[in-house]
């Protein structure tokens, strides 16, 4: 037990930034994937025949 | 010895019970009866308490024996009531009986009487374990007995008791506030809880409430942070008795702020600001408004008090309410006499230092956006003076209590919510923390002593940290930096030794360029190639080896095509990871997504790794969760899944976007038997349903004449899209990716 003034402080752990790092890969992989399909489904003949 | 004995099949050690139990009742030996009582708790904390259910009811009465009152040897009792606490999960069954209970309960209760305050104080912490697992059996002794016998425990001389008093009462908060939480989500669902909040705390308020508060006043003037004591414990309970008993709370702390936050001793100028800070998570923002709106500037004035102590809790108060209760910070009003006591705190001693950044990382955090920056936010004006008081803080050269690497914490987080305003400080702050970690480089060479070295590394990390959220943050407006940092960098991997934490806050730094420069970075790979390779082969550090995966998967979405020529080498070095006896599993499912990363980069050239990673792929879909199987493994297999599902996902857009779908058509069986598979897993997570419903998606837009047709009428294929659709707590962008995937589906069925 510590201190309750110390149990507040926030100072970002070296595993925490592990994670927050693979959440972004994780991110940034997501919204290629999503990039890809908003093409496949916007195609460009669509919007030329419309 | 006997934990491991007696559970082996035909009981290995028959008569040690039968033993035990004779020392305790027919010795006059205390010495004898202590270590007994010691071992009999010991084993019944140890073991699975089927293994001695015969004997459980004569395992009790020995210990309850030893515990009675009528005990007249205190060693004796004291050890009887230790082995009570650890024999608690033990004697379940008999806790259920209301008889056995009760004659339980009273023995702890009379051991809380003892005249020996070692009995006092194991007795306390029996109650303290009871109400941990038998809250739901408490009512009627909180009401005849622990009640009234903990209030007069709080108030004991000793502190030993005194803590252990406060304690349950913290316990009870902790309980209640799960209860509640409870209550919400069975509520948020239209069911009824399982179980139910006696309201222990609440009842008990008008009675705990001042003794707390008279407790905070009994401070240790040289406590050290790792310290406990009853003011400490006081101002723990306090907190989760706030967001226990939420509004009731308020009327009767309020008094005591306002009469002692003026005292001429510090002690009670402490209390009163320990008290008002611990109440401001619970009560309803209303209520708590108007209080924090008078406050604020009292606070802000008591930053210059000439007690530490005082401004240690006053800046701690401050981070509560711009972490809690920022709507009350008016930014015209309070934000420039609020920033300079916090500037000037950072001047202060360690502990005034850490929690300082500590609320000026929660103003950033909630004035500031991560996304994408606004023209300018409430903390432009004072930005520059923030950072630059900041750099000054770390310029000190020790690091007690955390309080430089609070401050490089805070300078990453003030980055990250930084408004477009605050850039020409952000490129000013770029070049001197490349210049000190050139410093820290060339100082690589000097360092002697582990400890040292420690310190180094922990500072290089900060450097690294901050580094990475000035790159993220700029993102294009980096690139005239970038040949300045990669060369940082690199001269950074060459000095650090194999196994230190900076490699690993320096590639997530490198990872950060590849996505600010894009294709640029290949400028760069031929330099770096070397030192991800050896990261790569880095086995027995697998946080590294992680990093060093997510890292491929960034340089190939930087460099699409281009990263080509490195294909082999990674495609190697990431089958040799999956083969590794020593590599730790979790780094597993990092490895699969990469597969589909490199496949997305480089399209139709994917097709000569094609044969061996579906077959990889294959045998990860094989990995189950037994029935038995801990959260540990099911959470695992779950992100194997995961891993697998953006595999495919990448494999599949890629050859798609390649021209090469078709060479996918010999594995449509495989593919389609892990999604029905997974799908037909009942721990199957929300993540997983989304996935599997983008990569269904993405196999009906790669065969749109129908070749695969058949497959798309499957059972599960329906049902997912269906779940896709309706269930609103599926995770953002599963709508989307399910309008879409019903689409495509639906041409590629005609």
């Amino acid at each position: 037990k510590t201190s309750p003034l110390q149990i507040k402080g926030k100072v970002e752990t070296q595993e925490e930034r592990r994670k927050r790092a693979l959440e972004e890969q994780k991110k940034r992989r997501r919204d290629l994937n999503t990039h890809a399909r908003n093409l496949a489904l916007f195609k460009p003949e669509d919007f030329s025949s419309e | 010895i006997g934990a491991i004995e007696l559970p082996q099949d035909n009981n290995q050690w028959p008569d040690l019970m039968k033993i035990l139990l004779e020392n305790v009742t027919s010795t006059d030996n205390s010495h004898l009866k202590i270590a007994t009582l010691t071992a009999i708790g010991y084993i019944c904390e140890s073991i699975d308490p089927i293994i001695l259910a015969p004997q459980s009811g004569a395992i009790l009465t020995a210990v309850v024996s030893g515990a009675k009152k009528e005990e007249p040897n205190q060693d004796v009792r004291k050890a009887a009531v230790d082995a009570l606490y650890n024999s608690l999960e033990f004697i379940r069954d008999n806790f259920e009986r209301e008889g056995e209970r009760n004659y339980i309960m009273q023995i702890v209760c009379e051991a809380t009487q003892s005249s020996d305050v070692n009995v006092q104080v194991a007795a306390f912490e029996c109650l303290v374990r009871i109400m941990q697992i038998y809250y739901d059996k408490m009512r009627f002794y909180m009401e005849k007995a622990l009640f009234g016998l903990t209030v007069l425990g709080m108030k004991n001389d000793d502190e030993r008791v005194a803590l252990q008093a406060v304690e349950f009462w913290s316990t009870v908060c902790d309980e209640e506030i799960e209860l509640a939480n409870e209550a919400l989500e069975a509520s948020e669902v239209g069911e009824t809880p399982d179980r139910l909040s006696h309201n222990f705390a609440k009842a008990a308020l008008p009675e705990i409430l001042p003794v707390l508060l008279w407790l905070l006043t009994k401070q240790d003037e040289d406590a050290d942070e790792d310290d406990w004591n009853v003011s400490m414990a006081a101002g723990t309970c306090l907190s989760l008795l706030a967001q226990c008993v939420e509004d009731a709370i308020v009327a009767p702390v309020i008094p005591f702020v306002e009469s002692h936050i003026r005292n001429a001793d510090w002690r009670y100028r402490e209390a009163a600001i320990m008290a008002f800070g611990s109440i401001l998570e619970g009560p309803d923002h209303r209520l708590l408004a108007n209080l924090v709106n008078q406050a604020l500037p009292v606070l802000i004035d008591m930053m210059k008090d000439n007690s530490a102590q005082v401004k240690d809790t006053t800046a701690w108060t401050l981070g509560r309410v711009s972490d809690l209760l920022i709507e009350c910070i008016k930014p015209d009003d309070h934000l420039q006499s609020l920033v300079s006591a916090l500037v000037l705190g950072l001047r202060d001693s360690p502990r005034i230092v850490s929690n300082c950044c500590w609320a000026l990382m929660s103003l950033s955090d909630q004035f500031g956006s991560r996304e994408t920056p606004s023209p300018t936010y409430s903390l432009s004006p004072y930005f520059e003076g923030i950072i630059s008081a900041l750099m000054e803080t770390t310029e000190r050269s020790t690091n007690e209590s955390n309080s430089r690497t609070s401050a490089y914490e805070c300078i990453s987080t003030l980055v990250q919510g930084a408004a477009l305003d605050c850039f020409p400080t952000i490129q000013k702050l770029t070049v001197t923390i490349l210049d000190r970690l050139d410093v820290t480089i060339q100082a690589a060479n000097q360092i002697v002593g582990s400890d040292e070295r420690l310190a180094h590394s922990e500072l290089q990390s900060n450097l690294c940290n901050v580094l990475t959220s000035i790159i993220r943050k700029l993102k294009k407006e980096v690139i005239p930096f970038a040949d300045r940092i990669m060369t940082t960098l690199l001269s950074l991997f060459t000095s650090a030794t194999k196994h230190s934490t900076t490699l690993e806050d320096g590639f997530l730094a490198v990872g950060a360029i590849t996505t600010a420069v894009e294709a640029d970075f290949v400028r760069y790979l031929d330099a770096f190639a070397p030192f991800l390779y050896a990261a790569l082969a880095n086995h027995e550090e697998y946080a590294l080896c992680s990093i060093a995966v997510g890292l491929i998967g960034d340089i190939c979405r930087a460099l699409q095509e281009a990263s080509l020529p490195y294909c082999d080498t990674f495609m190697n070095m990431l089958l040799q990871m999956l083969q590794s006896p020593i590599l730790n599993r979790n780094t597993k499912p990092a490895v699969l997504s990469c597969f589909g990363d490199i496949a997305l980069a480089i399209g139709g050239k994917f097709e000569v790794y094609l044969e061996v990673v579906m077959m990889v792929l294959a045998q990860a879909s094989t990995m189950r969760t037994a029935k038995d199987a801990n959260y540990e493994m099911i959470d695992y297999v779950m992100a194997l899944r995961e891993g697998i599902l953006e595999a495919y996902v990448g494999i599949v857009q890629g050859l798609k976007s390649g021209e090469k779908a078709e060479l996918l058509l010999r594995y449509i069986e495989q593919i389609f038997g892990f999604l029905g598979m997974t799908w037909n897993d009942p721990d199957r997570s929300e993540i997983i349903v989304r996935s599997m419903i983008g990569l269904i998606g993405d196999l009906a837009e790669a065969f749109q004449n129908g070749q695969i047709k058949q497959w798309f009428g499957v059972e599960f294929v329906g049902a997912a899209l269906k779940e896709g659709r309706t269930n609103r707590s599926l995770p953002n962008g599963t709508r989307e990716v399910t309008r879409w995937a019903k689409e495509m589906v639906k041409l590629a069925s005609q």
